[in-house]
């Protein structure tokens, strides 16, 4: 088991490393001009050659990426152009309103897909089933970026039930910063208002963001357990008399978990993509939205930074979800 | 059924001419297939005929009928140029349709290409070939496809660029694997010990039995390419303004979707639409063609 992680662990190191050697020969090949761009049109050429320098613009390409690479094994990701700041520090302010939003997106798709899954297996054909068939087609196909504006025309113009976008509202203060949180950080500080508040610009970005995830977990969760209810094992376990609640909570269950929690897995790369765009409609200071800003300020530092910072969360999920594997399937071993 | 199905998996392996009509039989007997083949078919003439089927320029700037909500004459309103936005629509559907072909077409030669060389020859090369793809694979496409997209600069046709060299290494891996299974079979041997070389085993003989899989894969994809060059050009890498692309009038309309909601409403409607009906097709492909072969 041991061996196995460090195995992986090896080979994500590896993955990181072409990633960004390929991630860096592409921002780096664009016909713009960053300098420039951040100088603004008035700026003479001896500016622009000083912020060049500076922000390490300058050079050939490999040894750019050497002295990239060596900053990197120091935690030091580079300037920012856009906030003239360090990405690491950028990264740390904007990270934790992305992982919360992903993580409430998370919790949505897995609290209403898994249960709709398993109803729509339990009656094959009938119209639950249709339904979440129906609902499946919907959210694989929606443009989410889409989905968020009529959400907000919904649920704050028409019903004013819900804040249009933001973490919080203008007049709130931010919870004393421990986790990043603000729905922690409230509860923490004892503050029940300000969590109130911070729920409540957090459900039509996290909604939003899971649909689409959501459709696919439920087809999965449907397809792996209608597979394992007709396998040999479960008449197995029929046969030898055990009760209908016992057979699928300790044979069914738990064997078509496996699959789905695959499927999981890929998710959070989506919720993490998905993260452009939802931010940008609901202007969550989340490191989507501070992507699209930099994308559009040729920002490279901040491009790669954002880039490698969420290959490894990526990578990182996939290798708990294999783990996860070993526990719940007794064949599976490392 | 079921024996049906074994019967065309085998047919289908061996020699995909023979069970043409077969094929045909199964995927008219698909209701799902069906509907979503006619509709496509639609959506494609809808594009095609575009210039007649528009009530006006989708182009033509019109400042005094700024933002006009929709009526008999402008059936989804007007956007903020003054221009119809059913039009813009319309013409929407061109440049969504185009640039699913163009990723799919990209994706499909670059992947099939690898995949078929790694797969036939196998050892180093397939080992080298593997481990590249594997990178792509372990890494959110629509996020690197921003990368690259930002790289090359924005515009419709480098967000088409950026998205087939993300989506490139699951064909290929695809492909890899019906090559392998392939390369085994008889009528590869029968090709070889006949003097064929490995240019026309691989071409003639290998490629034409992977098409059932190819096709079915591109046709759950179109969707899918679709909704990542929207969703590109919804943060301003893709198509710029004022071209009549609908994740671009998605874009422009968020601006005002509070008061003009019908701005954004109807071209972002027409993405989940069209998307819908290749998902639908897709599906029902899937069904018809290749019983007990699924990745999502």
């Amino acid at each position: 088991m041991l061996r196995y992680i460090a195995r992986r662990l090896v080979l994500m190191a590896l993955v990181i490393l072409g990633m960004s050697a390929i991630t860096f020969a592409l921002t780096n090949v664009v016909p713009g001009n960053p300098a420039r761009l951040l100088a603004g049109p008035h700026a003479t050429q001896a500016q622009v050659d000083a912020l060049a320098e500076q922000y390490k613009l300058n050079g050939p390409l490999l040894e750019r990426y050497g002295a990239y690479m060596g900053g990197l094994l120091h935690g030091d990701l580079g300037m920012s152009v856009t906030t003239r700041r360090p990405v690491l520090d950028d990264l740390r302010e904007f990270l934790p309103a992305t992982l919360e939003l992903t993580g409430a997106a998370l919790l949505i798709t897995l609290v209403v897909g898994l249960p709709l899954g398993i109803v729509s297996a339990m009656k094959p054909g009938r119209l639950v089933d249709h339904l979440s068939r129906g609902l499946a087609i919907i959210g694989v196909s929606m443009p989410v970026f889409w989905l968020g504006l009529i959400l907000q025309v919904v649920f704050y113009k028409n019903l004013s039930l819900l804040p249009v976008g933001g973490r919080l509202d203008t007049f709130d203060f931010e919870p004393p910063r421990v986790t990043g949180s603000y729905l922690v950080d409230a509860l923490l500080a004892g503050d029940v208002t300000l969590f109130g508040s911070a729920l409540t610009h957090l459900i039509l970005p996290a909604a939003t963001l899971a649909v689409g995830s959501l459709a696919i977990i439920t087809r999965m969760t449907r397809a792996s357990l209608l597979e394992t209810m007709s396998a040999d094992f479960v008449r197995t376990a029929r046969a030898k008399g055990l009760g209908n609640g016992q057979v699928m909570v300790r044979h069914v269950f738990r064997s078509a978990l496996v699959p789905t929690l695959t499927v999981i897995g890929l998710q959070v790369g989506y919720l993490l993509a998905g993260n452009f765009l939802v931010e940008s409609v609901f202007n969550w200071p989340g490191i989507g939205l501070y992507a699209v800003g930099a994308i559009h300020n040729l920002d490279y530092a901040a491009i790669m930074g954002v880039t490698l910072l969420i290959s490894v969360i990526y990578v990182l999920v996939n290798l708990i979800v294999d783990l996860l594997y070993a526990a719940l399937d007794p064949r599976i071993t490392y | 059924m079921a024996a049906d199905s074994v019967a065309l998996h085998r047919a289908t392996a061996n020699a995909p001419g023979a069970t043409r009509a077969l094929l045909l039989a199964r995927l008219r007997r698909n209701r799902l297939a069906f509907v979503g083949g006619a509709l496509a078919a639609a959506l494609i003439a809808l594009a095609v005929l575009a210039p007649l089927i528009a009530p006006f320029d989708p182009n033509a700037l019109a400042p005094e009928q700024r933002l006009l909500p929709p009526s008999a004459t402008h059936l989804f309103g007007t956007d903020d140029g003054g221009r119809d936005l059913l039009s813009r629509v319309i013409y929407g559907t061109r440049l969504s349709l185009l640039a699913a072909a163009v990723v799919l077409a990209l994706a499909v030669t670059i992947g099939t290409a690898v995949g078929l060389v790694a797969g036939y020859r196998g050892g180093f090369v397939d080992e080298a070939l593997m481990r590249l793809t594997d990178m792509f694979l372990a890494f959110p496409a629509l996020v690197l496809a921003m990368g690259v997209s930002a790289a090359l600069g924005a515009s419709l046709f480098n967000a088409m660029i950026a998205i087939a060299v993300v989506w490139w290494p699951w064909y290929a891996r695809l492909v890899r694997g019906q090559t392998m299974q392939l390369r085994g079979e008889a009528f590869v041997e029968a090709a070889r010990a006949s003097g064929a070389d490995d240019r026309t085993i691989l071409l003639r003989h290998i490629l034409p039995n992977c098409s059932t899989p190819i096709i079915v894969q591109m046709s759950l994809d179109v969707g899918y390419a679709m909704l990542t060059t929207a969703g590109l050009s919804f943060i301003g890498l893709g198509a710029q303004p004022p071209t009549p692309e609908w994740g671009s009038m998605v874009a422009i309309g968020k601006d005002f979707i509070l008061d003009q909601w019908w701005f954004a409403t109807f071209p972002g409607l027409a993405i989940l639409i069209a998307v819908m009906i290749f998902n639908l097709l897709g599906d029902g492909l899937q069904e018809a063609l290749t019983p007990g072969l699924r990745r999502r």
